[in-house]
């Protein structure tokens, strides 16, 4: 797996075949904050019932991973082109030297038709390891901007309404080091927090159900049998949900990481820019 | 680790054996992250699917020791192979309907998994559609069944985006 150490951050990333540009452990630093993340695939409805939805699988007709410098941070950057112009998406990974990071897919559409009947459903899936596998909380911002444990593995929606602030955090309270999590505006986004399980990270490479993702029967609930998201190691399902009203469109969740140390602006390095990829 | 390594490697597994005797084809292979405090890249996720029975499976390998460390059935449908793609893009190139919307032109397919709507019969299999591009403007779409190696229909874009029902 190729390896970039740039901006404070290392990061493993992979080109997989099934779904697009993955990234592996991720640390901040030189502590760890993500074991794995990816975009499992792209789940598309048109209106009406008469009709089953179908995927479009995130793959390229290249292999490449463009590093792009930006202010305080990089990004690594592909291309998902496989089916052509109306169908195409970008995927942006961003990294900031002190500790923000995203997943982006931007959505250039039209799709089949130009009038915005069909729904764009967009699952990202982030496991983190704030400091270590087990012993972290999911909690939810409560509407009076509290921070409030969640119990058990299920979904959640912004209290407030989604976008704008930062809705969720995954926290090990032992050292205090958490992942706040943001919903951007007009994804109206769910996020589902799952206990680590070997079903659930296989079923990332791709698996797909007839209904969109985040609804009964779909993924991730397929993988949630209410076990607690308490001092654990807790899996995070960010969902997209996209209209294709609105044209060229762009979704993702962002994070941002507090309990760190702060951030060291000397140093930049790349262990590998434009790597080839088996 | 080629997909041709990985069935060698799932042959030496007895049920898989026999599951790769009857029809089943390998829908990817890919390295999984090295599991937490292990050497890199030790294991390989290898999914297969059991068209007889209308499953996936997901099979862990040891690549080192070249040797199956667990199967399980998968709750979700993995993407196409390319080699199901392949197949559906023959089975729709065949097509009677097809064949009458095409009219000699190029099919110039795209291909995607499938999900009938609920309580359709198919909705158990394992089910591709095939976009049919002659030109820039014209489409149709053919729902192939890859479960049973048939063409199930062919939908105008009208209908397929719910321009009419």
């Amino acid at each position: 797996m190729p390896i970039i150490t740039r901006e404070n951050w290392r990061v493993r990333y992979q080109w997989s075949q099934s779904s697009g540009l993955r990234l592996g452990a991720a640390d901040y630093q030189g502590i760890r904050v993500l074991y794995a993340a990816s975009v499992p695939f792209v789940h598309v409805s048109y209106q009406g019932d008469a009709y089953g939805p179908f995927t479009d699988e995130l793959r390229s007709t290249t292999k490449d991973v463009v590093l792009r410098e930006i202010v305080k941070g990089f990004d690594l950057v592909v291309k998902y082109d496989l089916y052509g112009a109306d169908y195409e998406y970008d995927h942006i990974w961003r990294f900031h030297d002190d500790g923000q990071f995203g997943s982006m897919i931007v959505i250039h559409g039209p799709g089949e038709e130009i009038h915005g009947r069909h729904t764009y459903h967009i699952p990202f899936r982030f496991d983190l390891d704030l400091s270590g596998a087990s012993g972290d909380s999911f909690q939810a911002r409560s509407p009076l901007g509290t921070w409030m444990d969640v119990a058990d593995e299920g979904r959640t929606f912004p209290s407030f309404g989604g976008g704008g602030d930062y809705a969720w955090r995954l926290i090990d309270k032992a050292t205090g080091k958490s992942a706040r999590l943001r919903a951007r505006t007009g994804d109206s986004a769910e996020v589902w927090a799952l206990r680590y399980k070997a079903a659930e990270a296989w079923g990332s490479w791709g698996g797909a159900q007839a209904s969109a993702p985040g609804s009964p029967g779909s993924v991730p609930a397929i993988y949630s049998d209410g076990q607690s998201v308490q001092d654990a190691d807790v899996v995070l399902w960010y969902i997209a949900h996209v209209s294709a009203l609105d044209r060229v469109s762009a979704c993702g969740p962002w994070f941002a990481l507090d309990g760190f140390p702060p951030p060291d602006e000397d140093d930049d390095h790349m262990d590998d820019h434009h790597a080839a990829h088996e | 680790m080629s997909p041709d390594e990985g069935l060698a490697i799932a042959r030496s597994h007895p049920d898989l054996k026999r599951i790769l005797a009857g029809r089943a084809r390998v829908l990817f292979v890919e390295p999984v992250p090295p599991r937490r405090g292990a050497s890199d890249e030790d294991h390989v996720l290898l999914s297969l699917y059991d068209y007889l029975r209308d499953r996936a499976l997901v099979v862990l390998l040891d690549r080192h020791r070249r040797a199956v460390v667990s199967v399980h059935d998968s709750g979700a449908r993995f993407q196409l192979s390319n080699e199901e793609r392949e197949e559906a893009e023959r089975l729709a190139a065949n097509d009677k309907g097809v064949r009458a919307f095409l009219r000699g032109r190029p099919m110039q397919p795209l291909t995607r998994l499938y999900f009938p709507r609920p309580g359709r019969a198919e909705a158990r299999h394992r089910l591709a559609i095939v976009f049919l591009r002659p030109t820039s403007r014209d489409r149709a779409f053919a729902v192939v069944d890859l479960s049973e190696e048939l063409v199930l229909e062919v939908i105008s874009r009208a209908a397929f985006t719910g321009e009419r029902g």
